[in-house]
């Protein structure tokens, strides 16, 4: 089996870049699953918080059928591997992690198949948060998803940090991130359309 | 607003980059899709140039699917630092695949050989994207280095060069040391625009 991660190390610089190795199976209930969001969305006439439940959800699911084990106290580092491995390169995410420690991980995606293909861009970004979000919270339920920069809002990659135990500022992270779509519903609404 | 956004940083670009061998763009992430776009508007409209465009930001694959004709235009050359890291293996003609964002000295030399092989005469332009994502990658004390050594053989050769560097608290002080080694810097706000 390859590595989930390829690892980049100049000098004191380590990097670790995902490897993508698309499966059909996981892509197709990714798509289901971002197609119940984009419908709930839709028929509760633009409530950001249905959609992002539903993403959240996904994200669980995804957790009990591909990362859980038998780990009371997960670690970082036993995290983020099976969710590289079985995650984000099934899915096609090409992402670099630019800090992996005890408390936290940085990740820069650079290549995320369902803002290539979806053409929503801003539902997309929604979904993706939420069901990164499902998968981080199901190990690690006093942690939080940082979301930094977005494709949605014309930046290169999509920014998170994944952060084991949330202060008391990041609490409000994904209030903030739901304001910010529910700002933009608009545009999410007439993308969908 | 989006139009007025891109035509005006394609003139900026145009004068910036006429009268000055060596232009540095210092954007906010959410300024970069605008940027691009302006970019790639302004490279179409003076098709007697030759230009080179460096990315370690995106894979090519990705530029292709966001901006659709770009690799059909014949005045644009690529170079792809990101993808064979990432393990993406995709081939075109336009693109000259680097194994690894570290591999500084031959990124140097793959620029200068497109460039061997452009008449004389021809308006030389070189665009890379990004400082800021080199850093990522590499030792900053090693990218500056490599950031000299490309100036000062692209004076030697009469290749005018565009570096973006993209906006990030934790990366720009190293920035600031590197962005300020070209002729003329545009920092593009969202209000100066």
């Amino acid at each position: 089996m390859s590595e989930p991660f390829k690892k980049i190390e100049n000098k004191e610089n380590v990097v670790w870049i995902t490897q993508p190795n698309e499966a059909e199976t996981l892509l197709k209930r990714r798509e289901t699953a971002f197609n119940v969001a984009r419908g709930k969305l839709i028929d509760s006439g633009g409530k950001i918080e249905t959609a992002m439940q539903t993403a959240e959800a996904f994200g669980r699911g995804l957790f009990e059928d591909f990362i859980k084990r038998e780990i009371e106290n997960w670690t970082m580092e036993e995290w983020i591997e099976p969710v590289v491995e079985n995650i984000f390169n099934p899915l096609g995410t090409a992402a670099t992690f630019t800090s992996i420690s005890e408390k936290e991980a940085k990740s820069l995606i650079f290549r995320c198949r369902l803002h290539e293909e979806s053409n929503e861009p801003h539902m997309a970004s929604l979904f993706t948060y939420g069901f990164l979000r499902g998968i981080f919270l199901s190990a690690f339920p006093q942690g939080e998803l940082i979301m930094g920069s977005s494709i949605a809002q014309g930046a290169p990659m999509i920014e998170f940090t994944f952060k084991i135990n949330a202060t008391e500022k990041d609490l409000f992270e994904r209030e903030r991130v739901k304001n910010f779509y529910s700002q933009n519903v608009k545009k999410i609404q007439e993308s969908i359309i | 607003m989006a139009n007025t956004l891109i035509d005006s940083l394609k003139e900026r670009i145009s004068k910036a980059i006429t009268v000055n061998q060596s232009v540095g763009i210092v954007l906010p992430g959410n300024n970069y899709s605008d940027l691009i776009q302006a970019f790639f508007e302004y490279v179409q409209s003076k098709p007697e140039d030759a230009w080179v465009y460096v990315t370690i930001t995106k894979p090519y694959e990705n530029i292709v699917k966001q901006f659709g004709n770009i690799s059909e235009v014949r005045n644009i050359k690529f170079i792809d630092c990101i993808s064979r890291a990432a393990g993406i293996s995709t081939v075109d003609p336009n693109c000259i695949f680097i194994e690894s964002p570290t591999m500084l000295e031959k990124l140097g030399l793959e620029i200068i050989n497109i460039f061997k092989e452009v008449d004389e005469k021809v308006n030389k332009y070189l665009l890379l994207d990004s400082l800021s994502t080199l850093i990522i990658y590499n030792d900053p004390e090693i990218v500056t280095e490599f950031f000299y050594h490309l100036a000062n053989k692209s004076r030697a050769r009469n290749i005018h060069t565009i570096s973006l560097a993209i906006e990030e608290e934790e990366v720009d002080r190293y920035l600031n040391k590197l962005i300020y080694l070209n002729d003329k810097i545009l920092k593009v706000r969202d209000s100066f625009i």
